[in-house]
């Protein structure tokens, strides 16, 4: 059975905590899951074009094999985000409401914090 | 212009209970600000969340927690302690030698035993530790 999977980072970057949610999408999507990651709170510095270079590879690496990579338009603005010519390619901005919309949609919700 | 109302199939129809667990220290308060953001926007999705305060996090209720005076901060929590109701585990107090009240009196927080707590968990689709 295919699950769809939501994984919500919380944690700013250098918490590690990104690299960890990416292996673990990568593992769900090889398994044929379906994976979204939520960037909100410190978590949407993840977004940032600016953000670690071998991570930004990865990222986009796994949205063109189908993880969907969405942030909170709140938290962009924020953190100074709130352009999208800022943003890593493939990040889809949206809002908390959606992810509590997701986070009842999915099968499994996954906290990063 | 005229506008089209949503058919009752089109608008979705939130099915899970959610229990957000503020379990972090003050000195993370942005973790701790942003679980009280996503449960007002599950209030604002009508997926009613149930709140429970724990370890170091129950210093967030204290009387004189420093952001008592943060005016968004005093908001949320007041809105959630309104909508939602707050719980405070009985042993993050006793392990902190507090009194019920010792806590902000107008949030009228519920303490919990563990085993209540545990019961909470049993029942929650979905559960935050923020």
């Amino acid at each position: 059975m295919h699950l769809k999977l939501l994984l919500v980072i919380l944690t700013p970057p250098h918490d590690g905590h990104l690299k960890t949610a990416l292996n673990l999408s990568e593992a769900a999507l090889r398994k044929g899951h379906g994976v979204i990651v939520f960037m909100t709170g410190d978590g949407a510095l993840h977004a940032a074009q600016d953000m670690a270079e071998s991570m930004a590879l990865k990222m986009k690496q796994l949205v063109e094999r189908g993880m969907q990579l969405v942030a909170c338009r709140e938290s962009l603005r924020q953190k100074g985000l709130h352009h999208e010519e800022r943003l890593l390619e493939g990040v889809r901005i949206s809002s908390l409401a959606e992810m509590v919309d997701l986070m009842d949609s999915s099968d499994k919700t996954l906290v990063f914090d | 212009m005229t506008r089209r109302l949503c058919s009752i199939e089109e608008v979705n129809t939130i099915t899970k209970s959610a229990l957000i667990i503020i379990k972090s220290s003050e000195s993370k308060s942005k973790e701790t600000f942003e679980g009280l953001r996503i449960a007002m926007s599950m209030i604002g999705m009508d997926m009613m969340p149930k709140l429970l305060f724990c370890d170091e996090a129950v210093s967030f209720l204290w009387k004189d927690n420093k952001h008592r005076n943060d005016e968004k901060y005093a908001h949320y929590l007041e809105t959630l302690a309104e909508m939602a109701g707050i719980k405070v585990l009985s042993t993050s107090l006793e392990d902190r030698h507090l009194l019920l009240c010792d806590l902000i009196e107008s949030l009228n927080p519920q303490v919990i035993s563990p085993s209540q707590a545990s019961k909470l968990v049993s029942e929650s689709d979905l559960i935050l530790a923020v």
